[in-house]
């Protein structure tokens, strides 16, 4: 709480300081700063980290925008450096512990420790932020910048955390203008900053403390409460995480940004395709746009438009986490989704079960059916297996 | 071009149950998914004899009827 106190003390000071003292010009210089003090306040290491890979990616941009020879190689190291990076520090724990313990049934097999490599913060989203930025560079779809305006959109100190994934070309345009917030920005900001704190902190973390105790022992409750616990748990996980966006946007709006909303009402849509097209835009639209189309949406076969749709679901559940309950989350929601376009073609070949589907009385059906399938999948953010498995068995039984 | 397109879409999506306009945008109302830009694509391709670049495959460049236009003269006019 102390540090929140800090931290808004500090954000209203950085306010009146960029509206009202600088000229216009030192304002994007001065939120650069400004961002690259929050993310020093973490670790001064991770700056300096980032700074390596804005110089980096910046260059590569430059050469890429500038020469045409050699460019697609340009292009290629700087994705395979980025995506090297965000993999060596997300799963070699996974992978070294594997060695290990692949090697530990070998009596002669020295006992290798490996010291547990901590993940920048906020790390995914600057590599997602310039993988994009290079790639669309190499498009010819984004405009020339300076480095600080480039380091402002990689950096942004409310969206550094937790997203969203902002693309360049909107947040450039707005450094660029840098219209001054009128009143309704500002009460919509501070409406954001509250309602985010409001679901955050007052309620996905009172259900958390009900809530998670309670579905490890879901034998001593009734089956209903049980239940309920289900739908409570992949409530709070959207209201943490939504909450975390609110406060982004408001910050960010205060600061004259509008960034892109990342959840649309996720658990009032009718099918699966339709909850992760509103579950965290930002990052679900980025996969889709530099994994899908890229490697499976190109004058593909059916069958290969299936395999990328399981794929990107995959890949997207093992990038919030590498192991085994992500794994199966991607596998899950990947399967639902292949089985959902399946159903669509159903659709078009047969209009008796298309009109079917298309009755009033349908759409509560299936934006309830959807809401159960996502719930209880997301008991793997919270439960292993056995204890997934206890929670289900305590309901079905 | 314009009318085969829109005919595409409402026989494929919306099942010609309804009408399209023009600056409807198909994406955020759920008419068009990725499955269903690919087919698109893939129907502007076999029809009109143009070949999409994989660079211009973007939910921007494909959300309205006439953001498909746009896309499609812009390419013609560069070529």
């Amino acid at each position: 709480m102390e540090n929140l106190f800090l931290y808004l003390v500090s954000l209203c000071l950085g306010i009146f300081i960029y509206w009202f003292i600088l000229p216009s010009q030192w304002r994007s210089l001065f939120l650069f700063l400004m961002s690259l003090l929050f993310i020093s306040l973490f670790n001064l290491k991770y700056v300096l980290y980032f700074l390596l890979h804005m110089v980096l990616v910046y260059s590569a941009g430059l050469y890429i925008d500038k020469v045409e020879q050699k460019k697609r190689l340009i292009l290629t190291l700087t994705l395979l450096w980025l995506i090297g990076n965000l993999c060596f520090f997300k799963y070699s724990d996974l992978f070294f512990s594997a060695i290990v313990e692949s090697g530990s049934g070998f009596s002669w097999m020295p006992k290798i420790t490996f010291p547990a490599l901590l993940l920048p913060l906020g790390m995914s989203y600057i590599i997602f932020r310039l993988i994009h930025f290079v790639v669309e560079v190499y498009k010819k779809k984004i405009p020339r910048s300076s480095f600080i305006d480039f380091g402002l959109y990689v950096l942004f100190f409310p969206t550094f955390l937790a997203g969203p994934v902002e693309r360049f070309k909107p947040f450039h345009t707005q450094t660029i203008e840098m219209k001054a917030p009128d009143l309704s920005s500002i009460n919509q900001g501070l409406f954001r900053i509250i309602l985010g704190v409001a679901k955050k902190f007052i309620v996905a973390d009172t259900l958390a403390r009900w809530i998670i105790p309670a579905l490890h022992t879901p034998e001593s409750h009734p089956r209903f409460l049980v239940l309920l616990f289900v739908y409570g748990a992949a409530i709070r996980i959207y209201l943490d995480f939504s909450g975390y966006t609110d406060m982004a946007l408001g910050v960010s709006r205060l600061f004259g940004y509008k960034i892109m909303e990342n959840f649309n009402r996720p658990f009032f849509q009718r099918n699966v395709a339709q909850f992760w097209r509103n579950w965290h835009i930002s990052v679900y639209s980025w996969i889709r746009d530099y994994f899908f189309f890229p490697f499976f949406g190109y004058r593909a076969s059916t069958l290969k438009i299936y395999l990328g749709i399981f794929m990107t679901m995959v890949l997207f559940m093992l990038w919030h986490k590498g192991n085994l309950n992500f794994l199966l989350l991607g596998i899950y929601h990947g399967l639902g989704l292949v089985v959902w376009q399946l159903f669509q073609e159903m659709k078009r070949k047969y209009p008796s079960i298309r009109k079917w589907s298309l009755r009033p009385v349908f759409k509560p059906i299936a934006i309830f059916f959807t809401f159960n399938f996502v719930s209880v999948s997301f008991l793997l953010f919270y439960l292993d297996l056995p204890h997934l498995y206890a929670v289900l068995i305590r309901i079905l039984k | 071009m314009k009318e085969k397109i829109k005919n595409f879409i409402v026989q494929n999506f919306l099942f010609g149950e309804r009408a399209l306009k023009d600056d409807e945008p198909l994406f955020e109302s759920g008419i068009i998914d990725s499955l269903g830009l690919i087919k698109l694509l893939a129907f502007i391709e076999e029809n009109f004899n143009v070949s999409i670049d994989m660079s211009e495959i973007m939910i921007e460049n494909f959300n309205t009827l006439n953001d498909i236009m746009e896309t499609l003269k812009s390419r013609a006019n560069a070529s």
